[in-house]
């Protein structure tokens, strides 16, 4: 019982210092605070792990029965991607907006209750697991598009606001593949994510599909990234329009997992 | 002349992937503006519920527009894959024709050498240089000038294009499923029946059988809470017993396609009335959440909510629209009714289950359409189309020369670059390495 809280503040804070020694190293360009910054990111992931392993303890099920569980799995999955991605290529200032991405999303669950009741018959399922599971990759590939397009647009931008810092900001081409590759990862899993919704929908409810909020802001994203990959593929479409698109389609995916869940009712009332 | 460039530029317009896009967006800005309004009567818009019924915003995604919007899109879709069609077969199978024709000099990925061939096979040598990299390879010949063209991964747009297409099989089942659905709910006492009449015409047609509920339990798992609900039915046709089985949340139960779902469940009160104007007691079965007129009292009316966990009911009972009393009730207990019309004693309860027969015979389609459309999506990923073409000429001087050209779409275009980069200092140093080896044998 005590585990799950500890290691929750554990992967707060260590997420809150991976932002500040990332803006550091990327303000101000120290590379001992990105050093210390991955480290601390690493740490932050470990107790984002335990905490998942210590609600997995306690629930006897995986955690991804609610908004805060799936908060928690989303977080672990943006930063295990980022901690990875720059185990085999380092980009200056990623870390500042994945690490950051990270954090948010662990505040916002914070201010959630925690519970650890039994799944509704409905959501005792297989289909729950494939479903979240795409979900986690999916969002996090997103995750890591919105990074890498929100450091192209500084990039490629002229704002002398962002001069300094763009001086030490990787090449374009480097962080368009990014922004592309990891769209490209998602959207299947995406995809992915409303397939298995749907067949689970139509075991539980009798219907595949029924215009449900989170249902359509489901496919509202994956039009919006099935534009950007059409967008390129066919259009030819670089640079700062289709980073511009990326960060719409990661404004629709935050839409999907918060606004909706908070603003709009159906039944996906729970997540 | 005019109407026909109005036509074809209309045409033209139509099908291509700029209004693809187009439609992209604007769907996903209908869906934007649909999601803010809950499909149903118009109810909870207060004094507005009329302008949303008028606009047809209580059901957006049943409008007209909004279809026609999914229709235009499927169009597009199919008549953009017609338009690939062509282009896939001349770049997955070109004619030797077309690879003469190729202008490898004005592909985004060139490379031009030329060499002494001192005797070297070097045609045969590249061939087989492809070959052993698992390329396919044609070559064409015309006088002293040789065509090499070599690929890999073709099924890759094929994957593409069927992704395409399963989309639209996605949507047409979608659409079929709309028309052919049918849907029904019973509500069973257990050891009732009813007879079921569902279908359409669209589809399969009426269909008759009865559903009887043998029993209803409730299942809790090991820390107490509930695991799923279980209705035993026996399905009756023609006076038959043809089907028994179990109806659990997420464990649907089908009977020739009609699929039954477990809805809902409660438990129905068992009433008895006594005394009063009534000679004998009457006995009935009442459902929760209902409200009763009492018989004899004509401005009296009983309200039950639902069986609570602890075994007890809500009650109300009211004169015309006013609440005069309320209290719960157990097994046994009994309610004193006003102007000594009797009492009203709840004798126990009985299990009720309500199930949906759900019959959609487009759910085959829909489901082969989204697991093709995911299949195909990570097949596209990883099988990656890869052409090179190679043109030899023999030179006045008796040298080779040799250029080698590749083509990449944009998005591709820096990973086909380092392959191509990595593909050419392999054909280097092979080249090299061969006129060692003649040399050698010389």
């Amino acid at each position: 019982m005590w585990l799950e809280p500890l290691a929750f503040k554990i992967a707060f804070g260590a997420y809150l210092g991976a932002v500040i020694l990332y803006l550091a190293d990327f303000m101000a360009d120290k590379p001992v605070a990105a050093r210390w910054a991955a480290a601390v990111a690493w740490l932050g992931l470990l107790g984002n792990t335990a905490a998942l392993g210590a609600r997995i303890a306690a629930t006897g099920r995986l955690p991804l029965a609610n908004l805060y569980e799936f908060g928690l799995c989303f977080a672990w999955g943006i930063m295990l991607g980022y901690l990875l991605l720059q185990l085999k290529v380092k980009i200056k200032g990623l870390g500042v907006f994945t690490t950051l991405m990270g954090f948010l999303v662990i505040a916002l669950i914070s201010m959630l209750p925690r519970e650890t009741g039994a799944l509704m018959p409905a959501l005792r399922s297989n289909w729950l697991t494939y479903h979240v599971l795409t979900a986690i990759v999916a969002y996090s590939a997103f995750a890591l598009s919105f990074a890498g397009a929100v450091l192209y647009l500084i990039a490629s931008g002229d704002s002398p606001l962002f001069a300094g810092l763009r001086r030490r900001l990787p090449d374009r081409e480097v962080l368009d593949r990014l922004v592309y590759q990891a769209v490209v990862i998602g959207l299947p899993f995406q995809t992915l994510l409303i397939v298995t919704g749907a067949i689970w929908a139509q075991y539980a409810w009798g219907a595949y599909w029924s215009w449900d909020p989170k249902e359509t802001w489901s496919l509202i994203t994956w039009l919006v990234y099935a534009a950007y990959v059409h967008a390129r593929f066919m259009l030819g479409w670089r640079g700062r329009p289709a980073a511009y698109l990326a960060v719409a389609g990661f404004i629709v995916v935050m839409f999907t997992f918060v606004g909706v869940t908070f603003l709009m009712s159906g039944q996906h009332s729970y997540v | 002349m005019a109407e026909r460039n109005f036509f074809n530029r209309t045409w033209r317009l139509f099908t291509s992937m700029r209004f693809g896009l187009i439609l992209l967006c604007i769907l996903s800005a209908a869906l934007a503006f649909a999601s803010l309004f809950a499909p149903g009567t118009g109810q909870g818009y207060g004094e507005t519920a009329w302008l949303v019924q008028v606009l047809g915003l209580d059901n957006i995604y049943r409008s007209f527009l909004f279809r026609l919007l999914f229709a235009l899109l499927c169009l597009n879709l199919i008549a953009c894959s017609i338009n690939r069609l062509y282009m896939l077969k001349i770049t997955t199978f070109p004619s030797p024709e077309q690879i003469k024709k190729s202008n490898i000099e004005q592909m985004p990925l060139i490379y031009r050498t030329s060499l002494e061939t001192g005797g070297i096979p070097a045609e045969d040598r590249l061939v087989d240089f492809f070959r052993r990299r698992h390329y396919s390879v044609r070559k064409c010949r015309d006088g002293s000038t040789t065509w090499l063209y070599a690929s890999r991964g073709k099924a890759g747009p094929w994957f593409s294009f069927g992704l395409h297409i399963s989309l639209v099989v996605v949507v047409a089942g979608f659409a079929w499923g709309g028309v052919a659905r049918s849907e029904t709910r019973v509500v069973l006492l257990v050891g009732e029946q009813a007879e079921v009449v569902t279908g359409s015409q669209q589809s399969s047609g009426v269909d008759r059988f009865t559903i009887r509920l043998d029993d209803f339990t409730t299942l809790y798992d090991a820390s107490g809470a509930i695991d799923n609900w279980v209705s035993r039915v026996t399905i009756i046709a023609n006076g038959q017993e043809v089907q028994r089985g179990d109806v659990m949340v997420n464990h649907p139960f089908n009977y020739r396609g009609y699929h039954l779902y477990q809805y809902s469940y409660g438990q129905a009160l068992k009433v008895e009335l006594a005394g009063g104007a009534q000679g004998t007691p009457q006995a009935a079965v009442l459902s929760p959440n209902r409200f009763y007129r009492l018989p004899g009292l004509e401005n009296y009316g009983i309200w039950f909510g639902s069986w609570n966990e602890n075994g007890t009911v809500d009650y109300a009972l009211y004169k015309g629209h006013q609440e005069i009393a309320a209290g719960t009730l157990s097994t046994g207990e009994s309610i004193t009714l006003p102007e000594s019309a009797g009492i009203l004693r709840l004798t126990g309860t009985n299990p009720f289950s309500v199930l949906q027969v759900k019959h959609d015979p487009s759910i085959p389609l829909v489901f082969a359409g989204l697991t093709l459309m995911s299949l195909f999506f990570f097949l596209t990923l990883f099988v990656r189309h890869r052409r090179y073409w190679l043109r030899m000429e023999e030179t006045a001087d008796g040298a080779l020369s040799l250029i080698l050209g590749s083509g990449a779409s944009m998005h591709t275009r820096a990973l086909a670059r380092e392959e191509f980069d990595g593909m050419v200092r392999e054909i280097e140093s092979s080249l090299a390495l061969w006129k060692g080896d003649e040399q050698d044998v010389a």
